[in-house]
């Protein structure tokens, strides 16, 4: 849960509530799980373009449009390696939509920007797409070991942002905040009930590194050094983005205990 | 004449195209950069460009800015085959094995996604906001399209229209909109892009009939895959449609349908046989070449060039096209 003042939450909310509403196809909807949408990215997100002087609609709109981005390319990840010989009826139109759901998410937002007239953002946010699925690559095929798959998955969380940002606000400003997405990340890792690509793929180095450590051992070795790294970052980065900071690293602890590890 | 020979004289320009798209499909990651280039290598009769160049013609063509409508009409063409290759569960596309086949599904995902960005990228250079607003919307009906098209499989009881309004969306409007932003990207008159985005609507509807005609009466040399395909995977087109006008056909595909796992090529030949001798056939043509007479209607708001002969040309191509 996260910890925000009650107008905060309100304006998490409807954010998103505008994302779920931009995504409603009916046959989807009826088929597919609703999408995970990661109030952390949301909370960092509107702290970022309230530091851009933008009018609130365009704010709006980038974050609704980045979160499309973001849902999709997470959706496209759900689709499994290999079709099963013995795929059931359900199955098969599960996955079938699941490739359409997440290219139709891509398409809205380009659709939005579109609309906005904004063709700028559209180039900055599709050479970041670009490169995510370059990154997709190396981490799902090349990582061979766990801090290599780490140091790529927080690449590829920080990239849609960084480039979102870019045009608004330097990029050495956010370099402080890499951490603040891998923790997100393994946060949404963890909500999830069942194996996910992310923690498949580290089952399997783990497995080749002949590790003695269990995937969730591993993912909770990577947010306590990613926590230790934002919580030492949270003195050098400007005020807004500490304090965003500070509620996702918040989770689960009090805050003196966190103010005692930044000190 | 084959195809090609009708726009022969647009093969420079089609050249850089294809120049254009190697350029921009190359990846960083070597697997990623094999699997776009054997989906490029694929091949394709490339008609978008066609309809692109052509389009141009009746405003000012000035190939760069023709081209980078051109060439992203094309990779947003090829980042959807690749998808629909992991959709269909394909293992060849025109007799090669699909990027699915040889990688995997998610090395297919990601080519696809890549090829997609990529080609946003490319577009934004061509600071039309109308350009990318077609564009978009037409992306995102030809991904509803697809939807509809898994929603309503095996659904024998839907009307004609249903199915004109799954191909309208699956097929007609990207060539539509491939002509319109042609003719946005050359600056052309209103009158024209209106009328050329009419003229590859039609163009695109009655492809898309014929291709499903084709589909019973090919031979599975020149469909580089068995006949009958779409009613195996429960897709009503317009020949098992029409042919479901007659109630004992009717019945008994429902009952074929309501245990598809069972269905294979030999169970499904009656079917086909019965819809290849019926007046389906002859039906789904005429209806084809309605759309093909309402696309020479359009071509006559046009000024009488070569391009229109060409576009002209190409439609009657479509329209008697065995394969």
């Amino acid at each position: 849960m996260i910890v925000l003042s009650y107008a905060s939450m309100e304006e998490l909310h409807t954010l998103r509530k505008k994302i779920e509403n931009r995504m409603q196809q009916a046959y989807l909807d009826e088929n597919l799980d609703i999408p995970y949408v990661d109030d952390y990215k949301l909370l960092l997100l509107q702290t970022l373009f309230g530091q851009a002087n933008l009018p609130d609609k365009q704010q709006t709109d980038y974050i609704v449009t980045i979160m499309l981005i973001q849902i999709a390319l997470d959706t496209h990840d759900l689709v499994i390696r290999k079709t099963k010989a013995d795929e059931t009826a359900d199955e098969r139109v599960d996955r079938q939509l699941t490739v359409l759901a997440g290219t139709y998410y891509s398409a809205l937002y380009y659709k939005i920007l579109a609309e906005l007239e904004d063709i700028d953002m559209v180039a900055l946010l599709a050479t970041a797409i670009k490169e995510i699925n370059e990154q997709k690559m190396v981490l799902y095929y090349d990582t061979a070991s766990a801090a290599e798959f780490f140091h790529i998955l927080r690449r590829m969380e920080s990239t849609l942002f960084y480039a979102a940002a870019s045009p608004f606000i330097k990029t050495k400003e956010l370099e402080p905040l890499v951490d603040y997405f891998i923790i997100s990340r393994l946060n949404q890792e963890a909500f999830m009930n069942e194996p996910t690509p992310i923690t498949i793929r580290l089952g399997i180095i783990l497995e080749q590194n002949q590790s003695t450590l269990t995937v969730t051992e591993a993912i909770n070795q990577e947010l306590e050094e990613a926590s230790a790294r934002l919580t030492r970052n949270l003195r050098t980065m400007p005020q807004v983005y500490a304090a965003a900071a500070r509620k996702l690293l918040l989770q689960g602890k009090r805050q003196e205990e966190l103010y005692l590890e930044e000190g | 004449m084959k195809l090609p020979m009708i726009y022969s004289y647009l093969k420079k320009d089609l050249d850089k195209i294809e120049d254009a798209m190697t350029d921009i499909i190359r990846a960083e990651h070597p697997v990623l950069e094999d699997a776009s280039v054997q989906l490029l290598r694929a091949g394709g009769k490339r008609i978008r460009p066609v309809f692109v160049l052509l389009s141009g013609k009746f405003g000012t063509y000035e190939l760069p800015r023709i081209q980078t409508v051109a060439v992203t009409l094309e990779l947003i063409h090829m980042a959807s085959l690749v998808h629909d290759d992991v959709i269909d569960d394909a293992e060849l596309r025109r007799g090669k094995p699909t990027v699915k086949a040889k990688w995997d599904n998610k090395v297919a995902m990601y080519a696809g996604d890549y090829i997609f960005a990529r080609s946003l990228e490319y577009l934004s250079n061509l600071k039309e906001p109308r350009a990318h607003q077609i564009l978009s919307q037409t992306i995102v009906e030809l991904c509803i399209g697809e939807v509809e098209q898994i929603r309503d499989k095996y659904r024998i009881e839907q009307h004609v229209k249903d199915y004109l309004r799954r191909i309208r969306r699956k097929t007609a409007i990207l060539i539509a909109a491939s002509s319109r932003i042609g003719a946005i990207a050359s600056g052309a008159p209103l009158a024209y892009e209106r009328a050329l985005y009419r003229y590859g609507y039609y163009v695109g509807m009655s492809y898309q009939i014929i291709d499903d005609v084709l589909d019973f009466t090919a031979s599975e040399a020149d469909l580089g895959k068995p006949a009958g395909g779409d009613l195996l995977q429960g897709n009503m087109t317009l020949p098992a449609l029409l042919a479901c006008e007659d109630d004992a056909f009717r019945e008994r595909l429902m009952k074929a349908f309501r245990d598809p796992e069972q269905l294979n090529q030999e169970k499904l030949q009656p079917f086909i046989q019965h819809i290849k001798s019926s007046d389906a056939i002859e039906r789904s043509l005429a209806m084809s070449d309605r759309y093909l007479q309402k696309a020479y209607q359009e071509l006559d708001k046009l000024p009488p060039t070569r391009d229109r002969n060409t576009l002209k040309q190409i439609a009657r191509h479509i329209g008697k096209r065995s394969s």
